[in-house]
């Protein structure tokens, strides 16, 4: 029978000289974890031994793709799957474009890299033909520079490229992979597992097809997603003004990270980053990934100041938040060009700011001395200290060695008191959510399996946009209920479902779940209905936690809420909340019962079994 | 092979609004082929590696065809109703000639027919225009 998948994994061992493997795809194996994350996760579990060293040869970078990559539904995106060197937790990241089409159309959902190469390399994939190439020549060259040295080099502008930079080849912790044209797979250090193993690139070209169990029913489908994004606010508003346009409202709601998280409130910042900014003094043209009408990537030309003329891409929410606000800085110009340079070396641009946003605090309360940060007058708001900050920190020149360790590992370094304002969970720098003044986003944060993470559950939407969950109504935003934790595990288990489909989930404010379900129904012909989409979810976060578990993730690793979040917030509409630890363990109580597992955290053997997976409960018990 | 300057119809691409997104790609693929295969789809969208321009290209259904100039064995035809430039597949002997012949690479090879492939309006109702997302693409 004729489906959506490619039919191939590609195993691709670095470290034999004949180390290029093709296996058909088990489809018992798709049809339990459906694609992309879910394929990841398993991979991960089944083939990365325990604790090991993320830099080791035996850690795994696993490209997953999904039953609706390369076909025409809304959104596209692949996911990157490894065990993080930020976190030493399981991680995937996640970008659109048109890399992970290609890949499809090459032959293969799932490319599974081990080993080490003993000299630079990158691999190409031309349809049947892969094999490993010097990377000699582009080693050291930045993202731009290396995909437009290897599409000369291969002869071909059709090609697609996912690649590192300077930082993942010096093992920044939080360095990304940059794949065509320029998307970005970041937050949990994919970049520098890819450096660890010499692994410059990843070029591919596919000429292959891509079938449907059911073309009819899918363009019946399709057109209905069409219309559902079309009718839709949200999406409207990532189709004017991408994900700038919540940089208001973040900062109305005191959820705007400001000087280091110290305040959640700073209009300053939000009325100079903000979309209508952007598109004024940025954006020249609108950029869609691979068959997304969503189009909510902007790219344009810097027009003032030292910079002007340089290519930019939008200045994400997250950016704006992170290395904006967060640092004090509310320049556009300079946040774009900070981030270009971020896009060049290759680092996500969230964990920097935050890094950068710390920095600028302790050379405030005079823990790091001008002389230890290379002369640099590193005060809030210091634009052109952020900018050498981030050169520095690419290229782990002087202080930037410290730094590109990540908060959690840097501040322990420095000492001095700085780890008590070092805002992150598990080691991942917090994203540009607060959690002050929404409880259930605190817990979201710390629940999330790759770490600190605002995209593995989105309960602000419930709690302060006022919409209603499916299961419930909206909720009283300051307010400790069950229904608060029960509302974020629905959000994880049906944005890791999206993301085993490797749709973006930008498109979910529009289309709807019957739509999705009837998407992936016509796709690959089996029936499914959304519960058990769902429990392809909840399935696919049994196994990262259970990934998780076995490197010692319990109750404990679970409430590290960062001191700061449990000081009172200054400004805004919630002024005052903090984040209690009774409020937190209540919420954690009620997140656990939820899922049906352990005071402890710990999935159980009852809840494992009924979601199939006995193979994987067996290592509880032993 | 010239056409008539007054039927003349032609699929007019503009760039300033195609993001980019390969939808035409896929929407025409899957006519002419029944599954997504946007190598041998009839409009090819390129980005610029700096991002700041995509374009779609496709066939102008030209006056006086380069293509067809170039054809050795004279397998093009106009159709009757559209006035597009049409391959004729019986005919055509895969040589390949009119692939670089075309100043817009319009003209894409099927290794797997062996046959040169192109757009023929969909005679009359385009699919690559209708699923556009953003009006990129225009019957004119």
């Amino acid at each position: 029978m004729t489906n959506s998948y490619a039919g191939k994994v590609l195993h691709v061992d670095l470290t034999k000289k004949k180390g290029i493997k093709k296996q058909d795809l088990d489809i018992d194996f798709a049809k339990k974890y459906l694609g992309g994350k879910g394929f990841g996760a398993r991979l991960l579990y089944d083939m990365v031994p325990p604790k090991i060293d993320p830099f080791s040869p035996q850690n795994l970078v696993i490209f997953c793709t999904g039953p609706l990559t390369a076909t025409m539904a809304p959104t596209n995106r692949y996911c990157i799957v490894t065990k993080s060197p930020l976190t030493r937790l399981f991680s995937d990241s996640y970008a659109g474009g048109d890399f992970s089409p290609e890949l499809k159309f090459a032959g293969y959902d799932i490319v599974v890299i081990r080993g080490k190469s003993r000299r630079p390399v990158y691999l190409w994939i031309d349809d049947d033909n892969v094999e490993l190439r010097s990377a000699r020549g582009i080693w050291g060259l930045d993202t731009y520079q290396t995909q437009d040295s290897i599409l000369e080099e291969l002869g071909d502008k059709s090609i697609k490229v996912a690649c590192i930079g300077p930082a993942g080849e010096k093992r920044v912790r939080f360095a990304l992979v940059d794949s065509s044209p320029h998307r970005h797979a970041g937050r949990c250090g994919t970049g520098a597992v890819m450096g660890a193993k010499n692994l410059k690139a990843v070029a591919v070209r596919g000429s292959g097809k891509i079938t449907l169990a059911d073309p009819k029913a899918f363009d019946v489908a399709y057109w209905k997603a069409r219309e559902e994004i079309k009718k839709s606010n949200d999406s409207i508003a990532y189709m004017k003004g991408g994900t700038p346009s919540f940089v208001g409202f973040a900062s109305s709601q005191g959820l705007y990270p400001t000087r280091n998280f110290y305040d959640g409130v700073n209009d300053k910042a939000a009325s100079a980053l903000d979309d209508v900014s952007q598109r004024k003094y940025l954006w020249t043209r609108e950029y869609g990934c691979f068959a997304c009408p969503i189009h909510c990537t902007k790219i344009g030309r810097i027009r003032r100041g030292p910079w002007a003329g340089t290519p930019t891409d939008i200045v994400e929410y997250e950016t704006t938040g992170m290395m904006g606000s967060n640092c004090g800085i509310d320049f556009l110009e300079a946040v774009a060009y900070a981030t270009v340079l971020c896009d060049k070396y290759g680092l996500d641009s969230i964990s920097t700011g935050n890094i950068i946003g710390w920095t600028m605090e302790c050379y405030e309360k005079e823990i790091l001395k001008k002389k230890e940060l290379g002369g640099l007058d590193a005060k809030f708001g210091n634009w052109e200290a952020q900018i050498e900050l981030v050169k520095m920190i690419g290229e782990r020149r002087g202080v930037g060695n410290i730094l590109a360790e990540g908060v959690a590992r840097a501040s322990k370094r420095i000492g001095k008191g700085s780890e008590e304002f070092a805002i992150h969970m598990r080691k991942m720098e917090t994203p540009a959510w607060g959690p002050r003044g929404s409880p259930a986003m605190a817990l979201a944060l710390a629940t999330s399996d790759r770490g600190c993470d605002h995209e593995k559950a989105f309960p602000i939407a419930y709690e302060i946009s006022g919409y209603s969950w499916p299961f419930g109504p909206a909720f009283d935003r300051l307010s400790i209920e069950p229904g608060k934790s029960q509302c974020v595990k629905w959000e994880q288990d049906h944005l890791s479902s999206l993301y085993s489909l490797t749709v973006c989930e930008f498109s979910r404010s529009g289309i709807t779940n019957d739509t999705y379900v009837a998407l992936v129904s016509a796709a690959t012909g089996w029936n499914i209905d959304y519960k058990e989409l769902l429990k392809y979810g909840e399935r696919t976060w049994n196994v990262t936690r259970m990934f998780n578990v076995r490197e010692g993730i319990d109750r404990k690793a679970d409430s590290t809420i960062p001191k700061r979040f449990k000081e009172p917030l200054p400004s805004g509409p919630a002024k005052g909340h903090k984040v209690t630890d009774e409020d937190f363990n209540k919420l954690l109580d009620w997140y656990y019962e939820a899922r049906g597992w352990d005071e402890n955290g710990i999935p159980t053997i009852e809840k494992l079994t009924e979601l199939g997976l006995e193979d994987v409960a067996k290592d509880l018990k032993s | 092979m010239r056409g008539n300057p007054f039927l003349r119809k032609a699929i007019i691409p503009y760039f300033d609004l195609c993001t980019g997104c390969r939808t035409c790609e896929l929407a025409c693929s899957m006519v002419k082929f029944g599954s997504y295969l946007p190598r041998l789809s009839h409009v090819q969208v390129t980005t610029e590696s700096d991002g700041l321009r995509a374009q779609p290209h496709i066939c102008e259904q030209c006056e006086d065809p380069p293509c067809w100039r170039f054809c050795p064995v004279d397998a093009f035809k106009r159709d009757e109703k559209t006035n597009a430039v049409l391959i004729i597949p019986e005919k055509c002997n895969g040589c390949r000639n009119c692939v670089p012949a075309c100043p817009v690479n319009a003209i894409q090879f099927d290794k797997a027919t062996h046959k040169a492939v192109k757009c023929d309006l969909c005679f009359g109702d385009p699919q690559c225009v209708r699923y556009c997302p953003t009006r990129a693409l225009e019957m004119k």
